[in-house]
């Protein structure tokens, strides 16, 4: 019994260590996802929060720190109070209202889907500022078509020009955003 | 002590681990490895008999050639039953390897059709193989999203099914149900109001099968690509949609009660729609939205317009049956659609192609509806008693006017370049059997004039049911684009005549093929016939104008035939029942 466990021993040890480095490497992914500097936290929320995922860090379980980084998350992610300004934009059958708009950094984008829409549309970025990011511009357009019911808000933080189109109804559905320091 | 609790745990977790991995790849290896030892088993006693037959041969005395016989044949006997179970083991190995991903309430792996598709789609770019998301008899209230473009899935040529407990394919669609109601999506992650029972986006060969779904928010079946963006002036330069949707089929799916679409695909390079049914829609139950070019640029105008695809892909829609909808197909700027064998009965209308702004690559064109039962599009949804009601706002203002879906018609072209509408039965719609008008940019219907009524082709359909049961007039054409023929339609074809300026024979030529028209040489506007619109009665129902602006638009009606129409079996034996909201008061 006790020749068998040797023999074992280095192969259960060598499992047992990729299961705990898949588990921490795991958990820098959870956190990344929730972006402070987005988020438009105080500082000292900020503060608050990293302490408290400091201590879900800790946590041996993975679930169990998961389940911790998700409530603090939950609960700053609440409290958060999002920087800049707000302008709506309307998403209508075949067109967006207004088509052209200007805003300042840091300011937000709400599309709102209208109510009373026949036709499935999206908000798809066509072009932004050169130094936009592969994951920024998949960030700035949505995944699936909607049709009512629905709004989407975005915050831009670069300047220049975004040009905006819905890619079901590219005939006639187009829109400019100008941002400006 | 709590280090080493610690350390025991996770030798323990490893363990667990471990066996789970092992036990999981087992079965598709077992079978294959105990194929192999079968193998070398029935190679063995093929050998065996063989050199058992042999010494048959060779034995001197008559006692030793009757016990070689009988070795022989025993050997032989092992030797076959042996390979029987080699076949059936080759047979089980198959069905492993062929990977399923089970759905249903309780007992399977999966609970949620999204999960199970997620999970095959991560397998599918794993092992380079395609999947099958088996969804057994059940509801489920889901809307399930799958986004070809997610670089952790591969979906393309994943099948998703309804299948029976047995886990075999199920003919009855409607034992498997997609509920819409209270629905939710997930979307990166987060929860969404349902809005499509499945969307498929930017897949290649995505297979549904066999599901009822109903109640959705927009559509049931929805299979779209990105297209690439028009040049704008404040954009001149988009850039390229490397998106790509295509070869999809729709097989035996039921959709009813959605506030738009059916079954429905988007800038996809072909695929099929068949075996499939669908009521109770605000807008189509099929539909094919702009169908791409192999050029951006495409149009059909200039000297010599070449065709939007060199090799066309087609989407092949067949032996559906669409009723109760406000249009029975529509397709926008659709191309390459063979419409056969399919019934389209009791909706607004029935087969609908269209040319639109909203949508690229106008118009709609090169279309052939074929074989089809085309009756009873007498239902108007704009009455009181409708069971379904229309998503449309109306079709906007034309000449001033604010126009509506017609009713009361069996094929409605609309600005369309080349359909062919040949061997269809059509019969019992009340306005018009067949009808085919342009899109004039004059009166603000297109921008570009892209929308003209040009080279299509009435021919050989039955109308009427040979006088049974007949359409308020069999054609109206408006006289503008050019091209167009109507021959051997009958018996006793009838014609919407005009104002007598033109001749019959000018209006519907009656000799096919005519030489065909090119865009830039024909117009979308012709006053003459009074047809398109009467100037000095511009509510004229008899006029496509004066009749799409009746005002109230249920006031269409007040100029059908009123006729009765009697029952009608297909040639398949089916029956039809015919439904209608209630009857207008007409002032």
């Amino acid at each position: 019994m006790n020749s068998s466990l040797k023999k074992r021993l280095p192969g259960i040890l060598a499992t047992g260590l990729v299961a705990l480095a898949v588990g921490a490497a795991g958990a820098p992914t959870v956190t990344a996802s929730t972006d402070a500097s987005v988020s438009g936290l105080t500082k000292a929320q900020k503060k608050a929060k990293a302490k408290a995922l400091k201590k879900c860090k800790k946590k041996r379980a993975a679930k169990a720190r998961k389940k911790c980084i998700k409530k603090v998350n939950k609960k700053f992610a609440a409290k958060a109070k999002p920087k800049g300004k707000t302008k709506r934009v309307d998403v209508l059958d075949d067109y967006f209202t207004p088509a052209e708009l200007t805003i300042k950094r840091g300011d937000w984008v709400n599309w709102v889907w209208g109510n009373e829409n026949a036709n499935a549309h999206n908000v798809s970025l066509d072009s932004g500022p050169a130094s936009l990011t592969a994951a920024e511009k998949y960030k700035l357009s949505t995944a699936n078509a909607p049709q009512r019911n629905y709004s989407f808000k975005r915050q831009l933080n670069k300047v220049g020009q975004y040009n905006f189109y819905c890619s079901l109804h590219a005939g006639t559905m187009y829109m400019t955003i100008q941002v400006t320091k | 002590m709590k280090q080493r609790l610690g350390v025991i745990v996770g030798i323990l977790a490893a363990f667990l681990l471990g066996s789970f991995a092992i036990s999981g790849t087992a079965t598709a290896a077992d079978a294959g490895t105990s194929a192999t030892k079968l193998e070398k088993r029935v190679k063995k006693a093929k050998k065996r008999a063989k050199v058992a037959c042999k010494k048959v041969r060779k034995a001197k005395s008559k006692r030793a050639r009757v016990k070689a016989k009988k070795r022989c044949k025993t050997a032989r006997k092992k030797a076959q039953k042996l390979r029987k179970k080699l076949k059936k083991q080759r047979a089980k190995q198959k069905r492993y390897n062929a990977q399923f991903f089970d759905v249903c309430q309780r007992g399977c792996k999966f609970r949620s059709i999204q999960q199970a598709a997620d999970a095959a789609g991560a397998w599918q770019l794993k092992t380079k193989r395609k999947a099958t998301v088996r969804i057994q008899p059940g509801t489920y209230v889901e809307g399930v999203f799958l986004d070809g473009r997610n670089p952790a899935y591969d979906y393309n040529g994943l099948t998703i099914m309804g299948v029976k407990k047995d886990k075999t394919p199920n003919p009855d669609a409607r034992a498997v149900i997609l509920e819409g109601k209270d629905a939710k999506t997930i979307v990166d992650g987060q929860p969404q109001e349902a809005q499509n029972a499945i969307e498929g986006r930017s897949i290649v060969g995505l297979k549904m099968k066999n599901m009822w779904a109903r109640n959705y928010q927009s559509n049931t079946f929805f299979v779209w690509a990105q297209t690439t963006a028009k040049p704008t002036p404040q954009n001149p330069n988009p850039t390229p949609s490397t998106e790509r949707c295509a070869d999809y089929v729709m097989d035996n799916l039921v959709s009813s009660d959605t506030r738009s679409y059916g079954l429905f695909a988007r800038n996809c390079f072909g695929g099929k729609m068949i075996n499939s049914e669908g009521w109770n829609h605000g807008d189509s139950a099929f539909y094919i939205g702009e169908t791409p070019c192999d050029s951006e640029a495409w149009t059909n105008k200039g000297d010599n317009p070449g065709p939007c695809q060199a090799n066309p892909k087609w989407t092949i829609i067949k032996n559906v049956k669409s009723h109760q909808n406000v249009l029975g197909y529509s397709g926008t700027n659709s191309k390459y659609v063979e419409i056969s064998d399919s019934a389209f009965f009791n909706n607004g209308a029935g087969i609908v192609p269209n040319t639109l702004d909203s949508e690229k690559f106008e118009p709609n064109g090169w279309l052939v509806f074929k074989n089809n039962d085309i009756f009873w599009n007498n239902y108007n949804y704009y009455s009181t008693g409708s069971e379904f009601q229309t998503v449309s706002n109306g079709l906007g203002k034309v000449a001033g006017e604010t126009v509506n879906y017609p009713i009361g018609i069996g094929i409605v072209l609309f600005g369309s370049d080349g359909v062919i509408s040949e061997g269809n039965r059509i019969f019992g719609n009340e306005k018009w059997g067949a009808m085919s008008f342009s899109a004039p940019g004059d009166f603000g219907a297109n921008d570009g004039d892209d929308g003209k009524n040009m080279n299509n082709v009435f021919k050989d359909n039955e109308l009427g049911r040979g006088g049974a049961d007949p359409n308020g007039v069999d054609f109206l054409n408006d006289a503008t684009g050019g091209g167009n023929c109507w021959v051997n339609n009958g018996p006793n074809p009838t014609y919407q005549p005009g104002n007598g300026s033109m001749t019959l024979e000018q209006i519907y030529p009656s000799t096919c093929p005519t030489t065909p028209v090119l865009n830039k040489d024909v117009s979308s506007l012709n006053l003459t016939a009074g047809l398109q619109a009467d100037l000095d009665n511009i509510m004229d129902p008899n006029t496509v104008l004066g009749y799409a602006a009746q005002s109230p638009p249920q006031n269409m009606e007040c100029s059908w035939l009123g006729n009765t129409h009697p029952p009608y079996t297909d040639a398949k034996g089916h029956t039809y029942e015919m439904k209608r909201a209630d009857p207008v008061v007409c002032p």
